[in-house]
């Protein structure tokens, strides 16, 4: 995976010559401090200062914030400019009739409405922010909050266009009359499975009246691919695997990671050999997870009366009665375990737990 | 379920024995005691079920130990029963440990098909609750307790489970719900998300003590920023004082050597000057000596010429003395006129000699530098400063090293392992929250049954209870198989504690005959019915209770159950064979050689 990362990112920096760009804006998590070894540094520096005189612009983000030790502290390439105070600062280019500001998360991130505020920063014909920050009500819940802010916030700013870094997907912010003032690419590079399908950087262009054009451009070597395949209906487990490669047909190409999800309903007791499937795939990676199936229980026909079996029909009418009652997701899960494992307890079948995911 | 009849080829004192039951009418068996009246039941409960698995301890004997045949190489028994319709023979022999059941229409064996406890299989009551409460023994009547088997089969039932058990088992089998951690082996799952909360609740203290350290190495990074700079600063002070010091030194020793020039020239002066003081004296003594001959002199002639004026004397010594007189202060004043010059030369260089040391004497005037001692104090502070700043320096970069380093070595490991955990965490948690709703709605459906099953059983169990003993009645039980009655006298509601402490033994006896027959006639409800074999009931009851009791046994309960009697009280019942009830409803058996 490591390796996936510097390969995109080496392919994003080719990127920048090939299409001679005026200068890189890295909105921040280059790296992830916690992991990054003073080789990704070295990696990181050398591949930059390759691609000079690009200017490259860099606001650490809060996985790779200025905390000891940092690689910022470190000396870089002279076309890399790294903004390294908590707030706000700006640089001008003036042959580009330009200026970038940025900011440098430190520690464990800045969480203040920065935007909330005015940013001071210099008349300028083409005026770029760059920070790390998180779209109010796009956040991922796993994400953490860092310099929030509004689309209404961002775009009072005035700036030009906001290049911004924290979201892994891509994500554009226009204003009123439609432009775009702003946009996350997203990872360059996907490494779970939340960060799947095509991973691009964002090349730019903005005119003399201040347009923005944006064209994302895959630089992942890898995608990560899940594919979810209902196998309701499925008589044996070969019609099972077939309907896995339908499904996996035109979206995976062999470097892939892929996950593939199974769910709807099989008849109880069959048995999916997970991991001879994953054996005879030609992706790098292939898993399966067929924690989403479901024994073939006919629940209605179940509940209702049923002379063969009153105990089993009383005890599912008395679980869907309380499906029917329940008012989260979380409770509808937990009851439609719940009608299983009492099936498998009822009819002596083994209780394994239903993965949570 | 009927057993038609049993061919006993061994078992315990008897052998070579067969017994045929009679299809419509209770089987009655009269044997003196130590004839084998046991050991027949045993057989056919042998044979029907097989004997328990039971571990062969040192000094105890098994229950197969106990009926090996005495004097008979064979241990075997073969019955023939009707079941599900079909005629089937069992053939055991406990010897060589086989179990063959026969399609007796066809010979065929079908063994395969069923389980070795054909009680189990065929009645749904595994061979232990099969005894409780088919087989009963007047020994062992007034015992009854909860029994889970049971009352899961009562509760299959009700519930028209087709299943051997209901609601009960599943709960059990959910009650047994193991989750297995991948750091250990199946736990309750209470105890995992226990464990799982402990260990994730650890990872995070974890982690947060490595920021809480980052977040003090973070302001230890900025001490460490001033330490240097102040480091920088103070070397740079310092290297500044270093050359002050030297230039002091420099200054110094360049001032000590002007000071013994200085001294050098000043005794020059000093020595010229006192050579020159001398030189002054010579003249001054020079000029007085030659002044006094003048003096002397010019007196002398003076003296000459009054004489002569006054013609002391004449004129020619008065103009000798006088000429003498003008001659020696002539001489007094050439004296005076030399000394007055004399050193000239000599005082003329002294005065030079003054005036070149004098011009060579350094400038002492010019202030002097500050003092390399003052410096060397000042070094020594700032030295000390500078090795105290870099010890502080050295320790800081310690402590964020160390910080930093565990951080990167530990952090993401920590992190990675904490959304383990917590994926963990939150599927046993579904999991133990899913088993508890499935237990729980099946603890309602089950509690429904039990309620239904014992009201089921109450109805049997009253119409049974007076036939045995006429002063109770209102014989119920609860969902747990434990039971109340009605003693009619003064209408009190006995518990089953009042009843096993102070009813007589008759009394218990026919009530918890009553129980029995009651969950005989309830089990076999919509099933197999299940066969009664009595050994020596009502034995403690008066003759007319057991005549009324046997009669209802013989005449009522043996419609819907096979009946056998084992018993050795041949008067009682020779005295009921007179009775029309007992010749149309019991045979009496005799024991027979097999054909």
């Amino acid at each position: 995976m490591k390796a996936d990362l510097r390969l995109a990112f080496a392919r994003a920096c080719a990127l920048a010559v090939e299409r001679k760009a005026d200068c890189v804006l890295i909105p921040g998590d280059v790296f992830d401090y916690e992991t990054a070894d003073p080789d990704t540094a070295a990696f990181v520096t050398r591949t930059l200062e390759s691609i000079a005189p690009i200017r490259v612009f860099i606001a650490p983000g809060n996985h790779d914030s200025l905390r000891p030790r940092s690689p910022y502290f470190a000396q870089w390439p002279s076309n890399v400019h790294i903004f390294m105070a908590p707030e706000f600062e700006t640089v001008a280019i003036e042959e580009l009739a330009c200026s970038i500001t940025g900011i440098a998360h430190a520690h464990r991130g800045i969480t203040d409405r920065l935007l909330a505020a005015e940013i001071p920063a210099p008349a300028c014909a083409t005026r770029i922010l760059l920070f790390h920050g998180s779209r109010d009500g796009y956040k991922p819940s796993e994400k953490e909050t860092v310099i929030p802010f509004a689309d209404a916030e961002l775009i009072a700013r005035g700036f030009t266009y906001a290049a911004i870094g924290h979201y892994h997907s891509f994500g554009a912010i226009t204003d009123e009359r439609g432009r775009i003032r702003a946009a996350y690419s997203g990872c360059a590079q996907g490494r779970g499975l939340d960060e799947t399908g095509e991973k691009c950087v964002l090349v730019g262009e903005i005119d003399a009246e201040g347009r923005v054009e944006l064209e994302q451009v895959e630089v992942a070597g890898r995608r990560i691919v899940r594919v979810d395949v209902d196998v309701t209906g499925s008589r044996d487990p070969a019609d099972v695997f077939t309907r896995i490669d339908g499904s996996l047909a035109g979206r995976a190409r062999e470097p892939d990671v892929v996950y593939v999800f199974l769910k709807g309903l099989l008849p109880p007791g069959m048995d999916i050999d997970a991991s001879a499937w994953e054996s005879r795939q030609p992706y790098f990676c292939a898993t399966l997870n067929a924690s989403g199936v479901e024994p073939d229980y006919d629940l209605d026909a179940i509940g209702r009366e049923s002379a063969a079996s009153p105990l089993r029909s009383v005890f599912v009418r008395a679980m869907l009665q309380r499906q029917e009652s329940a008012t989260t997701d979380e409770q509808r899960h937990t009851l439609r375990d719940a009608i299983y494992y009492g099936l498998y307890a009822l009819d002596r079948r083994r209780l394994e737990p239903r993965d949570a995911d | 379920m009927r057993i038609e009849s049993i061919n006993i080829r061994g078992f315990g004192c008897l052998v070579n024995r067969r017994y045929d039951f009679p299809e419509d009418r209770a089987a009655l068996i009269i044997a003196d005691n130590e004839t084998g009246k046991s050991t027949l039941a045993a057989a056919i409960l042998a044979a029907l079920c097989g004997f328990p698995n039971q571990r062969r301890a040192k000094g105890s004997v098994t229950l197969k130990d106990a009926f090996t045949p005495w004097d008979s190489e064979t241990y075997a028994v073969e019955m023939d029963i009707s079941a599900d319709g079909r005629s089937l023979r069992v053939e055991r022999d406990f010897a060589k440990d086989t179990f063959i059941v026969r399609d007796r229409e066809t010979g065929k064996d079908i063994s395969a098909s069923y389980e070795k406890d054909l009680a189990a299989h065929i009645l749904r009551l595994p061979r232990e609750d099969f005894v409780r409460i088919a087989f009963i023994s007047g020994k062992d009547v007034p015992s009854f307790g909860p029994a889970p088997g049971i009352q899961a089969r009562l509760s299959a039932l009700v519930e028209g489970s087709t299943q051997n058990t209901g609601a009960e088992t599943a709960i059990a089998a959910l009650d047994g719900a193991r989750y297995t951690l991948d750091s250990g082996g199946p736990l309750k799952t209470e105890t995992a998300t226990k464990r799982l909360s402990e260990s994730i609740a650890d990872k995070r203290q974890a982690m947060n003590a490595l920021d809480a350290a980052m977040d003090a190495a973070g302001e230890d990074a900025g001490r460490l920023e001033q330490s240097r700079k102040l480091h920088a600063e103070l070397s740079s002070e310092l290297s500044a004082l270093d050359s002050g010091f030297r230039a002091a030194r420099s200054a110094e020793a360049r001032a000590n050597e002007q000071r013994v020039e200085e001294l050098q020239a000043r005794l020059v002066i000093e020595q010229t000057e006192a050579r020159l003081g001398a030189i002054k004296q010579e003249r001054q003594a020079g000029k007085q000596l030659g002044a006094t001959i003048l003096i002397g002199g010019i007196a002398l002639a003076v003296v000459s010429f009054c004489t002569w004026l006054l013609g002391f004397l004449d004129a020619g010594p008065s103009v000798a003395g006088a000429l003498a007189g003008i001659a020696v202060a002539a001489a007094g004043a050439v004296r005076a006129s030399k000394a007055e010059v004399a050193n000239a030369d000599e005082k003329a260089r002294l005065q030079r000699q003054i005036e070149d040391a004098r011009a060579q004497t350094p400038d002492m005037s010019v202030p002097a530098a500050r003092p390399s001692a003052e410096i060397e104090i000042e070094q020594r502070g700032l030295r000390q400063e500078l090795d105290n700043i870099s010890a502080t320096i050295i320790d800081l970069e310690k402590r964020v090293g160390a910080t930093v380093d565990a951080y990167h070595r530990d952090y993401a490991v920590l992190r990675n392992e904490l959304h383990i955990l917590e994926h963990e965490l939150a599927k046993a948690e579904r999991f133990g929250n899913a088993i508890e709703v499935a237990k729980q709605v099946l603890s309602e459906v089950a509690e429904d049954s039990r309620r239904r099953w014992a009201a089921a059983l109450n109805c049997g169990a009253t119409s049974i209870l007076p036939h045995l003993n006429p002063d109770y009645d209102d014989l119920r039980f609860d969902d747990s198989l434990d039971f109340t009655i009605r003693r009619i006298a003064d209408d009190r509601t006995l518990e089953k504690a009042d009843i096993d402490a102070c009813l007589s033994t008759g009394a218990k006896d026919q009530i918890y005959l009553a129980v029995r027959l009651a969950c005989c006639e309830e089990l076999s409800r919509d099933g197999e019915s299940i066969p009664a074999l009595l050994d020596d009931p009502l034995m403690a009851a008066d003759d007319s209770r057991f005549a009324t009791g046997l009669r209802y046994i013989v005449e009522s309960f043996a419609r819907d159950h096979q009946i056998i009697v084992l018993s050795c009280s041949k008067q009682r019942h020779e005295a009921l064979t007179r009775e029309p009830w007992f010749a149309d409803n019991v045979v009496c058996l005799d024991q027979e050689e097999p054909q």
